[in-house]
């Protein structure tokens, strides 16, 4: 296939002005297709074609390297889609110097490692030579969809120039009219597929996000438990916060709250009714009050994020949120706050007081048993006497009674048949992990009247001295209870403190050399963007000039040979023989091998002469015999005439 | 997971098979486009690449539909020699036969091959030559093992030829080749006939099914003008089936025909006459009997010092005159297997149909053919042994033919530099030159 007049310079204006490079589709349109109306012609070798490639190669991985460095995140995809972008201009040189080589097509080894390899091992290797110029224009046609222009001008471009490239590959029999009814159908199709697929993907995204979040913990409405579930709890080392206590010699906050629940639902905790309402930013644009009052802490926080989102963890009485660069902050009635930012990593500092905490007051919900639970737990609120007790004291009393119990994150059977796992905890093994503490702490405060929440977050109980900063590991994650006393809600922990050193101990032992690795990935995402000054130009443009130079330099084809159009390599081209003759008194057009040999054989040695009488017919034979040369003879020629070249060029000097 | 890996395989060859028979130049570069279009574009939302994605493949799509609808009413005939050589291109007709009411147009015409996709025990078994120097994950996988395995079941063919317009019931004819890889049988299985769809994306194929076979000979060396050395020596009871009788009397009289006696000798003037078979006695012969040992014990499969050292045979058994001498030629195939050209017995081409099908055998089989080839040492004149190793059996077996005095020429066809005394040493890849330097 050869694509019609024209069609090159077309696709390059139209990828220059959907991405916006007006002056570079331009300068390519016309560099490209002005090629081919140039006489001018250079005889390319091979190993040019391959320098060439390899220049876009270095270029391209450049780009990609640069942008990789330099874009704001998500950078894999940024980065890859920056390139793509810039492809047409990344491999301009390989269609410029096709176009002006003698033989005007690319020799397909020079794109591929694997293929030179294959050239350079193998003497009967057969050379396949391609037009990469209908390959160059699909490039353009891909590249110009990714600046993401939501209108119908690429589509029509691309069936336009598509149609129109299409020409060249038309059959000779082909009519006109079943050519057209058959591209006007693909069109059609296209264009309904095109809709179709925005669609399909619309829906998929509803679905995927729905299933998506609904096992997630950064789901501020529902918190599924590991109630009952049988083996170890599984853990994981990754960082999912970085603490940065603000004022010197300030502890952190023990507990990071994220969500609170008010309804207990089989395994799952559920908030009900706790609509999420937008918070407003002040003028900064960064700072978001909760509450009135002022912080008397101030916490900084790095979260990590999920798909550029995160449920915030913030320390009990947040009453404001500074430095957060976020798009979009809601937050619900039970506390947890729910942020937009984009990227992986968040900063956000968080002020806090011991004394404020704007939570929605004590309902009904905060006093419900669930039906499965009732009796169980109003048995043991009576086995303590909790309803004789006041709320300060009914904390203190269940604290006393869960302190004898022992904290596991092992389970080793199934609970029996008719029980359910808070029973087994409470009356029977009275080992668990958080989640069994949590709810039975806040279902027992609530069987003695005391209103009470499921909680969940983080515990801060790691310092990184490699980081000088507190960090919060997934497996970090906690579930507590809050209790409403004394007119204010408070965090009741009555986890046994030993959780901490028992999750620690089971930390793998490469653990130090992934934190390093972690902390080095966080530093780089924190990094800023590089800079591309005008001197980096300058001195890739100089080193680009000195390149095109050093490759075309000499290389111009006679003008005879330019005149033919579709000029290609003659039979025998690559004869190492050149190289002999190269080193020697140079040959006259008219003169033939043979009256040039016996011309210049007195001004050579004995030893050249006789290489020279065994390589000129060898040297004929690959270069006219029909039958060619076998195997055997090619690789003589080629070491004999290489030998010789070596020696004369030893010779002089 | 092995034969996961082998349906993988499979599957991938279908496919690329299925691509490359119907899809042209200008389709491969639709296809390309838009596969990257389709990688670039999978968040419709974030590019606009999913368009050109769509309309790439409408276009595919479309051209794929009117293939489709590709029909041709004609008979093939194929025009094919019996013999080809292994790496020798050879040129064939094949005349296209319009059994249709409209003339045929604008068709192409390709030689179809049997599907040469190895079984799933021959994969794991070959070995492609320099595997053992691939890296781990390619051994394991075995992908370049498979395509080997392919490519030396393929022969080389000729692209699509073009026929002219054929009017309705008459035949015009094109001219294929076929390169051979390698020496054995070539099933030909179908001769396609194709048509590129409007767009000139996908051509509709129609299969006309025409069996056909070659036998592609092993390759051969010219060898230098040598005469075997030796002897002419007694054969007990002649060569029966000779048509020829070098050097016996004539004949030494009548005697009762016994079961076995073949009927040439009958003496149908006295069955006449007797009522009873009577036939001629002859006196037995004396000349020459070469033999021909080809070693194929290894345990490399059919690697290049394989194929070179059947090569060799062959060139061999082209080379040696038999009109005035017997030429045995013995190898290991399942069992010991003698074939005896010469003096009008079994015709040269025979013999180099059996080098065609030659497999290698077990490495153990050398024992049992060195002691075939001792058992009939009395009756040969002179022998030349093609070994593709060297070791302690094959040294011995030399060794034991040397001193019954019969006349040896010993070749190894091997990588290995070291030359034992009294052996020529070939190294595969310049086999030729080695055998021309033979005097």
């Amino acid at each position: 296939m050869s694509l019609p007049p024209l069609v090159l310079a077309a696709a390059l204006a139209f990828w220059g002005w959907r991405s916006g490079n007006y002056a570079s589709g331009v300068l390519l349109a016309l560099l490209l297709e002005g090629a081919r109306y140039l006489r001018l012609r250079f005889e390319l070798s091979y190993l040019d074609f391959t320098r060439v490639a390899q220049l876009c190669t270095v270029i391209f991985i450049g780009l990609l390297g640069y942008l990789f460095a330099s874009v704001e995140p998500p950078r894999t995809a940024r980065a890859v889609l920056t390139t793509m972008l810039w492809l047409p201009a990344v491999l301009a040189p390989l269609v410029i110097a096709q176009r002006l080589s003698t033989g005007g097509l690319l020799p397909l080894s020079a794109l591929f490692r694997y293929l030179r390899k294959m050239r350079e091992r193998d003497p009967d290797y057969r050379e396949t030579e391609l037009d990469f110029a209908p390959i160059y224009c699909a490039i353009c046609l891909v590249a110009a969809g990714i600046p993401n222009q939501r209108d119908v001008f690429y589509y029509t471009g691309v069936v336009l120039i598509g149609c129109w490239a299409l020409a060249g590959a038309r059959p000779d029999h082909a009519r006109l009219a079943p050519r057209v009814i058959t591209l006007v159908a693909a069109i059609v199709l296209g264009y309904a597929g095109q809709a179709g697929l925005s669609r399909a993907q619309a829906a998929l995204e509803d679905w995927v996000s729905d299933w998506y979040l609904s096992g997630m913990d950064s789901n501020p409405y529902q918190s599924r438990t590991d109630l009952g579930s049988v083996g170890r709890l599984k853990t994981d080392e990754s960082i999912v916060l970085r603490v940065y206590p603000q004022a010197h010699g300030d502890a952190p906050p023990k507990l990071l709250h994220r969500s609170s629940f008010t309804t207990l639902e089989g395994n799952t905790w559920v908030a009900r009714r706790a609509p999420m309402s937008e918070l407003q930013p002040l003028a900064d644009g960064t700072s978001w009050p909760i509450t009135a009052g002022r912080g008397e802490h101030r916490t900084r926080i790095f979260t990590r994020l999920e798909n550029g989102k995160a449920v915030l963890a913030l320390p009990e009485g947040t009453v404001r949120l500074e430095d957060a660069a976020a798009l979009l902050m809601r937050r619900n009635a039970l506390g947890a706050v729910q942020a937009e930012f984009g990227g992986d990593w968040a900063p956000y500092t968080a002020s806090s007081t011991e004394t404020s905490a704007d939570y929605a007051s004590p309902t009904d919900e905060d006093l419900l048993l669930p039906r499965q639970e009732r009796a169980l737990v109003e048995g043991v609120a009576a086995k303590l006497g909790l309803h004789a007790l006041a709320p300060r004291e009914a904390v203190a009393r269940i604290h006393e009674h869960l302190a004898g119990f022992s904290y596991s994150t092992y389970r080793e059977g199934s609970i029996l048949p008719g029980r359910t796992p808070l029973e087994d905890f409470l009356l029977h093994s009275k080992s668990g992990h958080c989640e069994y503490f949590a709810a039975a702490t806040t279902l027992l405060l609530r069987a003695a009247g005391v209103p009470a929440r499921y909680a969940t977050g983080f515990s801060v109980q790691e310092y990184s001295k490699l980081e000088n900063a507190y960090i919060v590991r997934a497996r970090h994650a906690h579930a507590w209870a809050r209790a409403y006393v004394d007119g204010r809600w408070i965090d009741v922990d009555n986890t046994p403190p030993s959780w901490a050193e028992e999750e620690a101990s089971r930390a793998p032992f490469w653990e130090g050399f992934a934190d390093l690795l972690r902390w080095a990935q966080f530093r780089f995402t924190q990094g800023g963007p590089l800079q591309f000054g005008v001197g980096g130009a300058a001195v890739l443009i100089v080193l680009l000039a000195y390149f095109v130079w050093r490759l075309f330099r000499g290389k111009r084809a006679a003008a005879r040979l330019a005149a033919l159009p579709g000029a290609r390599r003659y039979a025998g081209a690559d004869s190492e023989f050149y190289a002999v003759e190269a080193r020697l008194a140079p040959r006259a057009p008219h003169e033939s091998l043979g009256d040039w040999l016996a011309r210049i054989a007195p001004t050579l040695d004995g030893a050249a002469r006789d290489a020279l009488a065994q390589l000129v017919p060898l040297h004929y034979r690959y270069r006219f015999d029909p039958q060619g040369i076998d195997a055997s003879e090619r690789r003589a020629l080629r070491a004999q005439s290489l030998a010789l070249a070596a020696r004369l060029e030893s010779a002089n000097g | 997971m092995k034969r996961l890996t082998y349906l993988g395989l499979r599957a991938l060859s279908a496919l690329q098979h299925f691509g490359s028979e119907r899809l042209t130049l200008a389709g491969w570069l639709v296809l390309g486009a838009a596969g990257t279009a389709a990688a670039l574009g999978i968040d419709t939302s974030r590019t606009m690449n999913f368009q050109a994605f769509t309309f790439g493949a409408a276009l595919l799509l479309v051209a794929f539909v009117v293939a489709w609808f590709f029909r041709v009413r004609a008979g093939v005939a194929r025009e094919l020699p019996r013999y080809a050589t292994a790496g020798e291109r050879f040129d064939y007709r094949v005349v296209v036969h319009n059994q249709g009411k409209r003339a045929i147009e604008a068709l192409s015409v390709r030689e179809t091959l049997r599907d040469p996709r190895p079984g799933y025990a021959e994969w794991r078994r070959a070995r492609e030559p320099g595997e053992e120097r691939r890296n781990w994950f390619d051994r394991e996988q075995g992908y370049f093992r498979w395509r080997w395995l392919i490519e030396r079941r393929t022969p080389e063919r000729a692209t699509r030829a073009a026929l002219e317009s054929v009017p309705p019931g008459e035949r015009r004819s094109v001219t294929l080749w076929l390169r051979p890889r390698r020496r054995g049988r070539l099933e030909l299985d179908a001769v396609q006939l194709s048509r590129l769809e409007p767009l000139g994306l996908v051509r509709g194929l129609a299969k006309i099914s025409a069996p056909g076979r070659v036998i592609a000979l092993p390759k051969r060396y010219r060898l230098p003008a040598f005469a075997l050395p030796g002897q002419r020596r007694f054969q007990q009871g002649g060569v029966t089936l000779a048509t020829s009788v070098g050097d016996s009397e004539e004949f030494i009289g009548l005697r009762e025909y016994r079961p076995g006696d073949p009927l040439q000798r009958v003496h149908w003037k006295s069955y006449a006459r007797t009522g009873s078979p009577i036939v001629k006695e002859f006196q037995d012969e004396f000349f020459e009997r070469h033999a021909l040992i080809l070693d194929t014990s290894t345990d490399r499969g059919e690697d290049a010092a394989f194929e070179e050292a059947v090569a060799v045979a062959a060139s061999f058994v082209y080379a040696i005159d038999t009109r005035e001498c017997l030429l045995d030629l013995l190898f290991v195939g399942g069992e010991v297997r003698t074939y005896t050209a010469g003096r009008g017995q079994m015709q040269l081409e025979h013999m180099l149909e059996v080098l065609a099908g030659v497999g290698p055998s077990a490495p153990a089989d050398f024992a049992e053919l060195a002691r075939a080839v001792l058992a009939q040492r009395g009756a040969l004149t002179s022998c030349v042994v093609v070994l593709l190793s060297w070791d302690d059996a094959r040294r011995s077996f030399v060794d034991a033919l040397r001193r019954t005095g019969v006349e040896l020429r010993v070749l190894l066809v091997s990588e290995t530099t070291q030359v034992p005394a009294g052996v020529t040493l070939l190294h595969p890849g310049s086999v030729g030159a080695g055998l021309a330097a033979l005097r």
